[in-house]
């Protein structure tokens, strides 16, 4: 059984807490934030592993920057935030991609990243560290389809609109991302 | 695969996981599996794996994703409650501001209309002092200043600048006796000069130089005198000699 940590998650009750949050109110404010962050830290963990926690820092900056103007409901919060967050992630990469960066083949033998082999991760604990490191696996869109629609709880015409990409491209996505999910799980020995 | 010179049975064994085909799978079981549903009744096993994985995706956070939130709070305080909290007390100072000004207007204009209204009152009763009384005879059309009380009347029925002829030929009033209505509507019957008696007080006679304007070739009785401007002589009793000369311009 899924536990959603975002989606629904105010339903009724988000109208009166986020004008409680525009209206200065701390308090509502955190609840937004509690909410939201854990699932966007995740978000962010999968498309930015190295730069997640910096990029969630921004992204609130800027959400608290554009707070007070922010119109509409729970389905736009969750959409203007996730969007918000892979903008950063996007100027962030550019960012790095205009600095002169040193050569793999160059640096130590000890700094090199060793990259544990995610389904084996999984087999030994399915935790959540090891459910982001499946989903690093696949292919960025079909990654980003499975976290934005799973996540955050956004329809596939919302998925496909932050993307930039059609409904049918993203629904697409979404089923061969699950599909490739399947077989690294199955290639891994997890047969239940 | 082996390669040239060897054969495939120098190859080891290598145990294979089990390779399961998912792409039967049907696209509702993953399109609820992507919506939250959980897992669809009749969905094949090979789709657990990924659900339990969906399922730890979304799990509880733990410590370490709700460790921003100081910054975040300290940001939004900085950003969005101090200037909402400064914007609230602008607005009560400025609508506090706003009405009391309001007041202090209203209260200015009040004594503003009624003063102007009193001195309009004061200037229609003749009872100003003498300069502000021809101030208000100029700019208002009050009477003039040493105008008898008919003339006051006339002025105060009349109204305005129309009528200041009348209430200067009501000048006349004084000496000769006569109404003003006689002498109010008709420029050319003046007062017979002679028929003012000489009286021991001098007073101020106000004589109007005629312009004369010839209509047509008409005879001499049929031109129109006009009586513009006034000006004022002192013709007293013993100025009688005077009257010839306050007699100009009647043709």
């Amino acid at each position: 059984m899924l536990v959603r940590i975002l989606g629904a998650v105010f339903g009724e009750e988000f109208p009166a807490v986020l004008a409680a949050a525009q209206g200065g109110s701390e308090a509502a404010f955190t609840r937004l934030w509690l909410d939201a962050n854990p699932a966007l830290l995740r978000y962010l963990r999968v498309i930015a592993p190295e730069s997640a926690e910096d990029a969630a820092a921004e992204t609130w900056v800027q959400v608290v920057r554009g707070l007070c103007r922010f119109r509409g409901d729970e389905a736009a919060w969750r959409a203007w935030l996730f969007t918000t967050a892979r903008r950063r992630v996007i100027d962030a990469s550019r960012r790095r991609s205009r600095r002169r960066e040193e050569p793999l083949h160059d640096a130590p033998a000890e700094a090199l990243p060793v990259a544990a082999d995610a389904a084996d991760e999984a087999m030994e604990r399915l935790g959540t560290q090891s459910a982001i490191a499946l989903l690093g696996e696949l292919p960025r869109l079909q990654a980003e389809v499975i976290l934005l629609r799973v996540l955050a709880g956004l329809d596939t015409n919302a998925v496909a609109r932050l993307l930039g990409r059609s409904p049918g491209a993203v629904r697409i996505a979404g089923h061969r991302g699950l599909r490739r999910l399947a077989e690294i799980l199955a290639r891994a020995g997890v047969t239940l | 695969m082996t390669g040239g010179g060897v054969s495939g049975n120098d190859m080891p064994s290598l145990p294979r996981p089990a390779r399961q085909d998912v792409s039967d799978v049907d696209d509702a079981f993953l399109e609820s599996l992507l919506a939250g549903n959980g897992l669809r009744a009749g969905a094949g096993a090979e789709l657990r794996p990924v659900a339990d994985a969906l399922a730890a995706l979304t799990a509880q956070p733990a410590g370490d994703e709700l460790t921003g939130l100081a910054a975040a709070r300290a940001e939004f305080r900085r950003r969005v409650a101090e200037p909402v909290r400064v914007r609230q007390s602008h607005r009560r100072r400025s609508v506090g501001l706003v009405s009391r000004l309001s007041v202090r207007v209203a209260s200015a204009a009040a004594v503003v209309v009624m003063g102007f209204g009193g001195a309009a009152a004061v200037a229609y009763a003749g009872a100003l002092p003498s300069s502000w009384q021809q101030f208000a005879h100029r700019t208002i059309g009050a009477p003039a200043h040493g105008a008898p009380h008919e003339a006051r009347a006339a002025t105060r029925a009349a109204g305005s600048a129309a009528h200041r002829p009348s209430s200067r030929h009501a000048a006349y009033q004084g000496p000769s006796g006569g109404s003003p209505a006689s002498h109010g509507s008709s420029h050319h019957t003046r007062p017979p000069l002679h028929a003012a008696p000489p009286t021991a007080r001098p007073f101020i006679h106000l004589v109007r130089p005629p312009i004369v304007i010839p209509v047509g070739r008409w005879p001499s009785p049929w031109r129109t005198t006009v009586h513009w401007p006034v000006r004022t002589e002192q013709i007293g009793p013993d100025a009688s000699g005077s009257n010839a000369a306050s007699g100009r311009g009647v043709s």
